[in-house]
């Protein structure tokens, strides 16, 4: 009785189907189009989601409620919201997980297009890459080194007056 | 299973497309972005992207944006050209910022058929009036050579000589040939001298000469000292004053469209202002006149008392002994200060701060709301100052001993550095964030350009001239 019509079938690329309320569901930009395309009674067998497997669908609903309440984020790509040392505790907590699982969060985010989850997510990455070396991003992401010695050197050069604007705080 | 699996023990980053990486990138700070750029291929090549570095850019001059935005003025106003936002370097503009601070540039050099009597910046396009001749010249500085780089050529005139030597001969010609003025009897044919110009750009265009045009205004006859373009309805006016006349012409045809002439006192400057008016000081006679564009007359005349004067489309700001500020539509004394010891010769403002230069090389900003005043510079060394201007970041302040300087606005406008750029003295100066540009009593326009690849490109500008000097002989 509570309302079978509030809930949303997902299926998800592993072929789990979990029930969700439409509102949160519609925190996706993208199933919120599907929603609004589909007449109710071809969204009986659910929306089925070949690009999210069951473990990531549970951790993008699990924001989602978090977040449910949330204003809808800004449209503008305005430089103000880029910054990565406004994550909330519950958010940071949200992001300690595998790396894998971040960067699945990552396209799943992208794919359902969710701002917010978005932005955290990529955020959490770029804190991650943040002050560490060359050689320190490659060894955190496991990314192989395919410059020769001498290119790395020209590219460390042309970057090298950045060292400088560093020092002046930006 | 899913469709795809991540293995811990593989570059993530493989997994994401392009666009996402560099979603990723855009929370970095500047200096992060640059280091990951030595990570691999892919990165450095994501690095280097426009759409980032403008996103960089931007969010580097974000406070500066903002103020901008609060006073209404346009973000975009400090670009070097609005007209090609996304195909700009955005990451030199932004490394141009450093090198101002720096005080690192090159100097380079268009060399003019006569001395330059006032010049207009528009990006890389610079018009100029000349001392002598009643044409106007519109200049790309893009592909300007370094200061100096052909007089070591001793194979001959270079080409870049030849060139200014066809510019010289085309500026003598469109001056020599009769002008049509507009109620003289004597007109002469139009296709003539239509011919000329258009002669004249082409063969410049095509030599790659930096002469883009030479637009010959009918009637001008006087020399200018002091001229502006600005829009009007649909095509755009270029207003010039020249002894006691200031005329305004027609850009696209060269057709005189209004002579305002004041047989009282000699005019020293002009300014456009609001939709309709245009304004002409005349120190001589302490007076400012205001004609209305539309109608062609004089509407009203503000008197007052100033070796110098700026305007707005709001204020009036004059400045010698005493400081003060008019609202230009009523013409009242909205406020003034009188400094016993401030000999002001030149002035400028904006909505924050006026600047006075005087003859003894003092500088001296006021709050443009309270006139507490500031001392910038008082150094009897610096010369006669002949021309300033800032904008919400720099102050850049000519001299008649040749130089030029720049100094930071702020609460202790530190001095950021001084050129000796002229071998006279400086007359006009102009900056944009990428350059300063200046004309002095020499036959040149100078550019002082911070772009970071300058030094690359001049290398690649000399072989090309050394290899277009061999292939010419």
């Amino acid at each position: 009785m509570s309302g079978d019509h509030d809930m949303v079938k997902l299926i998800s690329s592993d072929g789990h189907t979990i029930e969700v309320p439409e509102d949160i569901v519609r925190k996706s930009q993208t199933l919120q189009n599907t929603l609004d395309d589909l007449a109710k009674d071809q969204l009986e067998n659910g929306i089925p989601l070949a690009n999210v497997t069951h473990a990531i669908l549970t951790k993008v609903v699990e924001w989602c409620t978090h977040h449910k309440d949330d204003p809808p984020p800004p449209e503008d790509d305005d430089a103000r919201t880029r910054r990565t040392d406004d994550i909330t505790p519950w958010d940071a907590d949200f992001c300690k997980v595998e790396q894998t699982v971040l960067f699945e969060l990552i396209l799943a985010a992208n794919y359902l297009d969710i701002k917010g989850l978005l932005d955290l997510c990529c955020k959490t990455v770029a804190n991650m890459i943040k002050g560490k070396s060359p050689e320190q991003i490659r060894q955190t992401f496991n990314i192989k080194n395919d410059f020769t010695p001498e290119e790395e050197e020209q590219v460390r050069k042309e970057n090298e007056w950045c060292e400088e604007a560093g020092s002046t705080g930006k | 299973m899913a469709m795809m699996t991540m293995l811990a023990d593989e570059d993530l980053f493989d997994y994401l497309p392009d666009e996402l990486v560099l979603h990723v990138f855009k929370f970095l700070p500047t200096v992060d972005v640059c280091k990951a750029a030595s990570v691999c291929r892919r990165w450095h090549r994501l690095t280097g992207d426009t759409v980032l570095w403008k996103y960089l850019y931007l969010r580097f001059q974000e406070q500066r944006f903002e103020r901008l935005q609060a006073q209404g003025g346009s973000l975009y106003a400090h670009c070097p050209t609005r007209l090609s936002l996304d195909l700009w370097r955005w990451r030199d503009a932004y490394r141009a910022q450093f090198n101002w601070s720096k005080g690192e540039f090159t100097v380079r050099e268009v060399k003019t058929p006569e001395v330059v009597a006032d010049l207009s910046v528009n990006g890389t396009i610079v018009s100029t009036t000349s001392r002598w001749d009643d044409a106007l010249h519109i200049w790309d500085i893009a592909n300007a050579p370094p200061q100096g780089h052909d007089r070591d050529a001793n194979a001959g005139p270079s080409m870049f000589e030849r060139r200014v030597a066809r510019a010289k001969e085309l500026a003598a010609a469109v001056v020599s040939a009769p002008l049509p003025l507009p109620d003289g009897p004597s007109e002469p044919e139009d296709s003539d001298l239509g011919e000329l110009l258009s002669s004249a750009y082409e063969t410049s265009a095509m030599d790659a000469c930096h002469v883009q045009s030479v637009l010959s205004l009918s009637g001008a006859r006087s020399r200018f000292k002091w001229f502006m373009f600005f829009p009007y309805k649909h095509g755009s006016l270029v207003a010039g004053i020249a002894r006691t006349y200031l005329r305004v012409w027609d850009m696209e045809s060269g057709e005189l469209v209004h002579a305002f002439e004041d047989a009282n006192g000699w005019t020293a400057e002009g300014v456009y202002f609001g939709s309709s008016k245009l304004v002409k000081s005349s120190p001589f006679q302490s007076s400012v006149k205001i004609y209305s564009l539309a109608s062609g007359e004089h509407t009203s005349t503000l008197r007052l008392v100033h070796h110098d004067l700026a305007l707005n489309d709001v204020y009036l700001v004059g400045a010698s002994e005493t400081v003060s500020v008019l609202d230009l539509e009523t013409g009242d004394l909205l406020r003034s200060a009188r400094r016993p010891r401030l000999n002001a010769s030149i002035v400028e403002f904006d909505d924050e701060r006026i600047i006075t230069g005087d003859s003894s090389g003092g500088l001296v900003a006021f709050d443009m709301h309270t006139l507490a005043m500031t001392v910038i510079h008082t150094a009897p060394d610096f010369g006669i100052i002949t021309d300033l201007v800032f904008d919400d970041v720099r102050l850049v302040v000519a001299s008649a001993s040749g130089s030029v300087s720049v100094w930071q606005l702020g609460p202790d406008y530190p001095l950021l550095f001084t050129i000796s750029i002229h071998a006279g003295a400086v007359r006009r100066v102009y900056f944009d964030d990428m350059k300063i540009v200046t004309t002095g009593d020499e036959s040149a326009i100078r550019i002082i350009d911070f772009s970071p690849n300058s030094k690359d490109d001049d290398a690649k500008a000399s072989d090309d001239a050394a290899v277009a000097v061999m292939t010419g002989s």
